[in-house]
């Protein structure tokens, strides 16, 4: 199985203009790193398909350029729905509104950065074009807004609202989704998201890892848009899908539970099922009343589990169960469950019905027996169902089932077995989305392995391709030896890869090559320099006043390499005078060294390549001036440096690059290096870390500094889960810092706020919105952090 | 002897042994071999090292070492006086020369040009030159040489070079187990023990976030101040807040996490 190949897909385009084509080659580059041969296939069928349509080229170049954006948040799935989604939708609206709404979806994608709710915004989209055809143009206007403010679920109801309320006074519709209107700005205020899971996600995260001392995966799913109420959280395959809002949740007494409370509550008990629940149920026989009393039981038999470790634990929880007054209006065999639940937890709260009272004395005999047991659970939830039939005349519909008071809980459909649900295997543990899309689409991926694994020719033909574009100066054998006597290419480092998904090491994953990319013109980094004299001479000014002008001269020490005459003549009148005379009378000479030695570790993936909008020169040509003024400066400075760069293949091949060896000082050889750097293929970051610390480690200096200049995000073209290559960075990040190196990111990429932090931690990156300043910025900000 | 007494422990400091650590430290003592304390920060190696000098009843002389420390700081310098210059002993000179057991905590933090005047004196040699002074100590036979470090991770970069490390052997301390920890909290504080309980059970909480965010767990030390303000009267949550999270991070999402641990464990 070969790679796909854009000339496969060109007849599709045959009748198209030059514009579309310089798009198709443009895209095809960037999409080629974001997915693997199968999704590639379904981009260009797709793109073919819309080109079909005969709606324009405008919109087929939209689809082009924008979708490798949202696979890079969301994963390649959504591409086929991308396409569905403008099939379904153009037959009823222009393809100018079409653009919009493709242009929408990056930036969509990045907000909700998850598939399904992506594939939910899609669905509202059809949905909104059917009903208010009219207020879809100003809405995708103002479509950043109103993400930022709103959840999906929000998002949903305030359109919903709009399109209903408006369905045929068209002027008030614009001014609605134009957000000109009073009613529509108050609809916004109403639906503004409460406590979000995307800003309390790391919270949680240490929450949980606190209490349990282990991760867990949590995942944000959208709230249900009919009614305002959220989404109850589930878990599945072992992942917590929590809602991605919670409002502060009112008692009817007017008490409030903030709303990280409430995702505590949430995170405390699907922890307690994971950790607890061992088993699953059968639950083909039973009705729905069955389910929901087993499940009360399993759910409270976890929860006292945990409340052992952590009696406290049980405020959070019952701070979450409806007072009486919550109750007034709700079936009254769901009010018999919260009583029962209530009192469980809760030894100041007696049930109001006696026969909980009763029940549950032999609930706490078998919990203190068997605390272990699911299959205690379900005897006694089944011996419960009897009882309240005996005691109660049960009368409820399913519906109302569904909708339990105690919003915490998650639906229990982790403790439930169907037969059309292999519990066992797609069970209690975690597995990977790289596993389950095995078994969804077991043929894409076992080609995709195949090429993956079997690389051994493939990768023969890829690198004697670079070879021939990356050395060819070395390669008549003259060069070879000329600098360090090293060969182009190294031997082979393997790195391990963090899999945060099953939270272990990938060992080995990523095979790491040294080498070296043709020189060019030494002269190039001089012109640079000559440019930019007037910042060459600023940062001279700073870094005159971070150095201490040679050595320093302490006088009246206690000890030192020669004698303080002026001391030594106040001591010895001293002594003549029989006063104690005091020991400070040497002079100390220090010399002020900045001990630092700095790793710049240059991301020169394909995207470098890009031009920087309202600028004539790409990334990678600003990357190159910024360097040279930083290896000019920091060789004033005086501080050890080495400069590299790195891309990858995929995890057989990340090349990494050294320009500047520690040894070298600031020469033409450097210099010449400097000149010929390019950029092509994808970004594993991870791997290039690892390497770049073992680099500094050979340093001996008191601070070690990597300095990542980089314009985007992990990725690379075998790893699907846009998290991935993230997590591992991640992890890379925190083992360098294991051995004391400090890890700072510069990067170019206006998004990435969502995403460095994550990965380098706060205060550890910085991203320069200007791409045009960075010449200037660079070595500023390193004279800045290292003062 | 006598130039050592007012390095007696006068009374017995009080020490809870988490495993067999005093009969071994006692064995080593017996060979006088050189001794290496690791831990944490605040699990009680100065205490332990406090306990064994009173028990085997022999002088202690600490020096809390610091990046600023010289040579002659551990060894000794030249004085003026009337007379013209004396020679002072320092920490190190003193407690070689008189016999005592010299403990140099947060060894890491000296220079390796200043550790590495121990050399000889913890090898068979067991002696310091005094260069300055032209003066070749015998160590005392009651003469030994502690260190203490904290292998935690912000100390790797100035790591003790292995030429060092191999001259002793080593102890390894960890914050003792739950119950042992909070009978030594409540016995140092005074605070009853089911809170002391409590406050190891939340200092637990941030030791499993060493690694994922935190550099360096709440120590013992900490849960004793905490326990101390208690003692005192002081409102439990507000206690822990100020002596348990507050010194440990600056990072808010961690401060967040960890006060939801307080208000988990305190009403
Ligand atoms: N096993 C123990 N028995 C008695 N007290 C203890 C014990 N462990 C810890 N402590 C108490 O904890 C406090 C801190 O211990 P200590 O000062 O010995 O820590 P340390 O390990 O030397 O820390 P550092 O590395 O910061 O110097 C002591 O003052 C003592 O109150
Ligand atoms: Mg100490």
């Amino acid at each position: 199985m070969s790679a796909v190949q854009l000339s496969d897909f060109e007849q599709k385009f045959r009748d198209s203009s030059d514009i579309l084509h310089d798009a198709l080659a443009g895209s095809f580059v960037e999409a080629s790193k974001v997915m693997s041969p199968n999704g590639l296939k379904v981009y260009l069928d797709g793109a073919g398909a819309l080109h079909a349509m005969g709606k324009g080229e405008d919109m087929v170049i939209s689809f082009l350029e924008e979708t490798p954006m949202v696979v890079r948040e969301v994963g390649e799935s959504i591409i086929g729905e991308i396409v569905f989604s403008i099939m379904k939708m153009s037959s009823q609206t222009s393809a100018s509104v079409l653009v919009l709404m493709i242009a929408s979806l990056p930036n969509v994608a990045r907000r909700m950065s998850d598939f399904d709710l992506l594939k939910g915004y899609l669905r509202l989209m059809e949905r909104m074009i059917a009903l208010a055809p009219r207020g879809m143009r100003p809405m995708l206007n103002n479509i950043d807004q109103l993400t930022s403010k709103l959840t999906l679920g929000g998002l949903r109801r305030w359109v919903l609202y709009g399109a209903e309320t408006f369905k045929r006074d068209f002027k008030a519709q614009i001014a609605y989704f134009e957000l000109s209107s009073m009613e529509s700005i108050q609809i916004l205020e109403q639906e503004r998201r409460g406590t979000l899971f995307i800003d309390n996600q790391r919270k949680l995260q240490f929450y949980l890892r606190a209490f349990y001392n282990r991760d867990f995966f949590l995942r944000p799913t959208s709230g249900d848009y009919e009614t305002k109420k959220g989404l109850r959280p589930y878990i599945e395959y072992g992942v917590m899908h929590i809602p991605d809002a919670y409002d502060d949740y009112k008692h009817a007494s007017g008490r409030i539970v903030p709303g990280i409370d409430c995702y505590r509550a949430v995170c405390a008990h699907a922890a307690a099922h994971i950790m607890e629940t061992r088993v699953a149920f059968k639950g083909d026989d039973l009705n729905p009343l069955q389910v929901a009393c087993v499940s009360l039981i399993e759910d409270l038999r976890v929860e006292l589990n945990t409340l052992k470790k952590f009696p406290g634990m049980k405020k959070t929880w019952i701070a979450l169960h409806p007072d009486d007054e919550d109750l007034k209006e709700l079936n009254p065999f769901i009010v018999d469950l919260v009583d029962f639940s209530r009192a469980a937890l809760d030894q100041k709260y007696t049930a109001k019905q006696s026969f909980n009272s009763d029940f549950l004395k032999l609930f706490i005999k078998k919990m203190t027996k068997m605390p272990e047991s699911s299959a205690m659970s379900y005897e006694l939830g089944m011996n419960y169902y009897e009882l309240l039939k005996t005691e109660t005349d049960v009368k409820i519909s399913a519906s109302a089932l569904v909708s339990t008071p105690i919003i915490y809980r998650d639906d229990n459909r982790y403790i439930w077995e169907y037969e059309e649900l292999d519990w066992l295997s797609e069970g209690n543990d975690y597995v990977p989305v790289s596993q389950r899309q095995v078994r969804k689409n077991v043929n894409i991926m076992e080609m995709y392995n195949e090429l993956d694994v079997e690389t051994a020719g493939d990768d023969a033909q890829e690198i004697w391709t670079l070879e021939s574009e990356y050395f060819p100066d070395e390669l008549d054998g003259v060069s070879l030896n000329e600098v360090e006597g090293k060969e182009p290419v190294s031997e082979p480092f393997h790195y391990n890869e963090w899999d945060y998904q099953l939270q272990l090491y990938r060992p080995n994953w990523a095979t790491l090559y040294e080498r070296r990319l043709r020189k060019g013109d030494p002269e190039l980094i001089n012109k640079i320099l000559k440019t930019h004299k007037p910042i060459a001479n600023q940062l001279k000014n700073a870094i005159d006043r971070m150095q201490p002008q040679g050595l320093v001269k302490l006088k009246k020490q206690q000890e030192g390499s020669e004698l303080d005459l002026d001391a030594c003549v106040t001591a010895l009148a001293d002594i003549r005078s029989g006063i104690t005379p005091s020991d400070r009378i040497y002079v100390k000479k220090v010399q002020h060294i900045r001990d630092v030695s700095v790793n710049l570790l240059m991301d020169l993936s394909e995207s470098t390549n890009d031009m920087v909008l309202g600028s004539d020169k790409t990334i990678l040509e600003l990357m190159k001036e910024a360097t040279s003024l930083l290896s000019w400066a920091i060789d004033k400075i005086g501080d050890k440096l080495t400069i590299s760069g790195f891309a990858s293949d995929s995890r057989h091949d990340v090349q990494y690059y050294r320009f500047k060896p520690f040894q070298y000082s600031f020469n033409d050889e450097v210099k010449g290096r400097l000149a010929g750097i390019k950029g092509g293929l994808s970004t594993r970051m991870g791997a290039a870390i690892r390497h770049a610390g073992v680099d500094l480690l050979t340093q001996s200096s008191a601070k070690r500094i990597l300095l990542i200049l980089t314009d985007g995000e992990p990725a690379d073209i075998d790893v699907d889960d846009p998290q991935h290559l993230r997590m591992d960075a991640k992890k890379a990040v925190e083992e360098l810092r294991s051995h004391g190196i400090v890890t700072f990111c510069i990067s170019l990429d206006p998004h990435a706020d969502e995403y460095v932090a994550r990965i380098f931690g706060k205060n550890r990156f910085m991203v320069i919105d200007n791409i045009q300043k960075l010449p200037e910025r660079l070595p500023q900000l390193f004279i800045s952090l290292t003062k | 002897m006598n130039e050592l007494d007012q390095y007696k422990i006068a009374k017995e400091p009080f020490y809870q042994p988490q495993k067999d650590e005093i009969e071994m430290y006692t064995a080593a003592y017996m060979n006088r071999m050189p001794v290496m304390l690791k831990g944490p920060t605040g699990c009680g190696k100065s205490r332990f090292v406090e306990y064994m000098a009173y028990k085997l009843d022999k002088p202690l002389i600490t020096v809390a070492c610091n990046e600023d420390m010289s040579a002659s700081d551990l060894v000794g310098r030249f004085l003026l006086d009337k007379e013209g210059t004396i020679w002072k002993d320092g920490p190190l000179a003193m407690a070689a020369r008189y016999g005592g057991i010299c403990y140099l905590d947060e060894v890491v933090e000296a220079r390796q040009d200043t550790t590495v005047v121990i050399h000889p004196l913890t090898d068979y040699r067991r002696t310091l030159p005094l260069d300055k002074k032209g003066e070749l100590i015998e160590a005392h036979p009651d003469f030994q040489l502690v260190i203490s470090y904290n292998p935690g991770y912000q100390n790797l970069m100035k790591d003790l070079k292995q030429s060092t490390k191999q001259r002793f052997c080593g102890f390894n301390f960890q914050y003792p187990d739950e119950k042992t920890e909070a009978h030594i909290i409540s016995k140092e504080s005074g605070v009853d023990p089911k809170i002391a309980l409590k406050l190891v059970q939340i200092a637990q909480r941030a030791r499993n976030l060493v690694g994922h965010g935190l550099d360096e767990g709440i120590s013992t030390r900490l849960c004793i101040y905490a326990g101390q303000l208690i003692a005192n009267k002081v409102n439990e949550k507000s206690a822990c807040k100020i002596a348990m999270v507050n010194p440990i991070t600056d990072d808010l999402d961690i401060v967040d996490t960890l006060n939801a641990a307080i208000d988990t464990f305190f009403d």
